[in-house]
């Protein structure tokens, strides 16, 4: 929960499919929000590419299943770029 | 994160005023480009459609590829040119049924623009990754494909919509399948598809209203190697990385505006620090710097990039701040400048504020202030200006002015797809109309004047070479024009065509030089009436008793055109008082006035008609009866 990373994907996850920020959990998911689907979910990933600087393989891409996958797996990729 | 931007509606809602809106949008836009921003600013763009400020753009994307997270930028982008775009994305890589087919539902829509937004994997997949397959026969045969689909939907769409069509063109690839041997090969990969761009190129310039966009330049700017995330190409079919989204918006906006909006017209430039390194009035004419070496290329490079605006047909202008004998001395005799006086179509050197010059500015030259670019290197004089005059365009000046020349090269206000006669002319009018002016103060009355200018005016139908320029002064006239109508050039290509309608140029010279095409007139017959739905003269020929001569000759068409009344509105509008009295000077009476405040004016081609000045000749056939 203190982690910084939580907050930025929640806002964007918000921003992009038009929800209150605060019905943002780590369980939000596709097959919970009825704007999030395969291209928005397109969109999502180029959002988290350019705001963490990351590249994403596309079988990552599959991996990303909800907010708190999404989560993870920008501080694991993102986090070990940044003690570069 | 986030923070000012999420407040961006409650703030703006409790102004209650639309305006006050787009300029938060444009702000929150500028200071954090991303998709989140983007869908955030459309979801309240909703909120004020009404009252919006916004000209409204249909835009239409047929595509071979995936498009859908771009949109949102692309919209974004456009509001910070005023234009509200709608956007319909035709089906993925369907684009060729849906402008051919029969009972395409593509034009049943009014569209404004339409792209075609493509790449060369998608024409040809032999042309892309296969190519070291081929031989060049059969290289040349599958070119020669490509060109004509491209060319046959190209045709399709102008035949039948009036939509301006943006036209991708094809990109290279980062590394050509031949490897290094390419480029001296006989049939290298590159070379063809530099060959196919050029036919292209070719195609466009002969279609009507059809523009190239330059996405092999585009994808060569920021790197071929980087342009696409093969990956996400492979999964997704988007064919921009995520880095580069941004750019590849901005750049289709930088096309949209250009065939959706006017250019501005002028250029109003400083002097000290813009054009020069240092303070004349301090430093002297021996201690500014400018020059071919360091540190003076810095500025040169400046002028250099205001010069090529000159040549494109760009008015220079300086409002500076400065001792005005001394400044133009410095201009006209320092070795090193690029730029001289009479490369400037206005000057103002003073201490007023430089709201008050560049008033004086656009009144000299019979052009609206909306109608400035303005370039200055002190953040307080930008500043300034920007809340003084809201409607110049500030250019946004980096620190250091060895940045200057680029980002006066990469603004887009003087942007346009093509460059008229007229375009690469306009300085040369201008000179002429500074010799028009001395004439006119040395005249002691106007007939004298007139006599003086011995005017010539030619009116003809409008052919291929005028059609730009007319559909050019009908969206940059602003003074004398009775209805400000707006027309796309693939609108007057369509009247042209029409056998009830007559397009005509009217191109006026006089003992100073050719003023060129600087009139429209487009008159729909109906039976015995003819109603004048476009009537305008350039500003550069305001006030030459002109309307009397050309009403007249619209008279004595009309009557061989078979019609007994001629009649036209006048729409009033915040800038065409010069054409109120237009009608009733010529001997119309008013018929009819609508709510708007609108006015119908009619002339009875059996009473007396408007006559031509005597120091006026004018030429033009008429109609063959009928």
């Amino acid at each position: 929960m203190d982690n910084p990373l939580d907050n930025q994907v929640k806002h964007i996850v918000a921003d992009l499919f038009g929800i209150p920020l605060e019905d943002v959990t780590e369980r939000t998911a596709p097959e919970n929000v009825s704007a999030w689907d395969s291209l928005q979910h397109l969109t999502l990933v180029l959002e988290l590419e350019r705001v963490f600087g990351i590249q994403m393989q596309p079988e990552e891409v599959t991996d990303l299943t909800s907010v708190g996958a999404i989560v993870t797996f920008v501080t694991a990729k993102a986090g070990s770029s940044l003690e570069v | 994160m986030g923070q000012v931007e999420s407040h961006i509606q409650t703030e703006a809602q409790d102004r209650g005023d639309p305006r006050a809106s787009v300029a938060h949008w444009k702000r929150a836009w500028k200071a954090s480009r991303s998709g989140a921003t983007a869908n955030r600013i459309l979801r309240e763009i909703e909120t004020v459609v009404p009252d919006s400020p916004l000209r409204p753009v249909r835009l239409k994307v047929l595509r071979s590829y995936t498009v859908e997270p771009i949109i949102p930028w692309l919209r974004a982008e456009a509001l910070l040119h005023d234009l509200n775009l709608d956007v319909d994305v035709g089906g993925f890589g369907s684009f060729a049924h849906e402008i051919l087919a029969d009972n395409s539902e593509l034009y049943q829509e009014q569209y404004d623009v339409m792209l075609l937004a493509t790449q060369t994997r998608d024409w040809s997949a032999a042309l892309w990754s296969q190519f070291a397959d081929l031989d060049p026969e059969k290289v040349f045969e599958e070119r020669d494909r490509v060109l004509r689909d491209i060319e046959t939907l190209i045709a399709a769409v102008r035949s039948r919509t009036t939509a301006t069509l943006l036209v991708t063109n094809f990109d290279q690839p980062a590394v050509p399948c031949l490897g290094l041997a390419d480029r001296q090969a006989e049939c290298g990969q590159i070379e063809v598809l530099t060959e196919m761009n050029r036919r292209l190129a070719a195609i466009v310039r002969r279609s009507p209203a059809v523009h190239l966009i330059d996405y092999d330049g585009l994808t060569a700017r920021f790197g071929r190697k980087e342009w696409v995330n093969e990956g996400q190409w492979q999964t997704t079919r988007l064919p921009v990385a995520s880095a580069h989204i941004g750019d590849l918006a901005s750049a289709w906006v930088r096309y949209l505006r250009a065939v959706t909006l006017p250019a501005r017209k002028v250029l109003v430039t400083d002097l000290d620090n813009t054009l020069w390194g240092g303070i004349l009035g301090e430093d002297g004419l021996n201690g500014i710097i400018v020059g071919k070496d360091h540190p003076g290329w810095r500025y040169r490079e400046v002028q250099r990039a205001l010069l090529d605006l000159h040549r494109r047909g760009i008015l220079l202008a300086i409002a500076s701040k400065n001792d005005e004998a001394e400044a133009l001395e410095c201009i006209d005799s320092h070795p090193e400048m690029l730029l001289r006086s009479k490369d400037f179509a206005a000057i103002r050197i003073n201490w007023n504020d430089k709201a008050q010059s560049v008033d004086e500015i656009a009144r000299e030259l019979s052009v609206g202030t909306d109608s400035l670019v303005f370039l200055d290197d002190n953040p307080v004089e930008r500043e300034n200006m920007r809340v003084r005059r809201p409607e110049v365009h500030v250019l946004d000046l980096p620190e250091d002015p060895a940045a200057f020349a680029a980002a006066l090269r990469d603004d887009t206000s003087f942007d346009s797809l093509v460059l008229t006669e007229d375009d690469r002319d306009r300085n040369r009018y201008y000179a002429e109309h500074r010799k028009r002016r001395a004439a006119q103060v040395e005249s002691q009355t106007r007939d004298e004047f007139l006599e003086i200018l011995a005017q010539k005016v030619t009116i003809a139908p409008a052919d291929d070479r005028s059609v730009v320029r007319i559909a050019e002064l009908t969206r940059k006239t602003n003074q004398l024009n009775m209805t400000t109508r707006r027309y796309a050039q693939g609108e007057i290509q369509a009247l042209v065509q029409d056998k009830g309608v007559a397009v005509l140029s009217v191109r006026v010279e006089d003992r100073f030089g050719d003023n060129g095409v600087v009139g429209v007139l487009i008159l729909r017959r109906t039976d015995a009436r003819v109603e004048i739905d476009t009537f305008l003269l350039s500003c550069r020929v305001i006030g030459r008793s002109l309307e009397p001569a050309i009403l007249s000759y619209v008279a004595r068409f009309c009557e061989e055109w078979g019609a007994k009344e001629v009649v036209g509105w006048y729409r009033p509008t915040t800038k065409n008082g010069p054409a109120a009295t237009v009608y009733s000077d010529c001997g119309f009476r008013k018929v009819e006035q609508d709510p708007e405040g609108d006015t119908l004016w009619r002339l009875d081609l059996a009473s007396a008609l408007p006559t031509t000045p005597a120091s006026i000749e004018i030429h033009g056939e008429v109609p063959v009866h009928g």
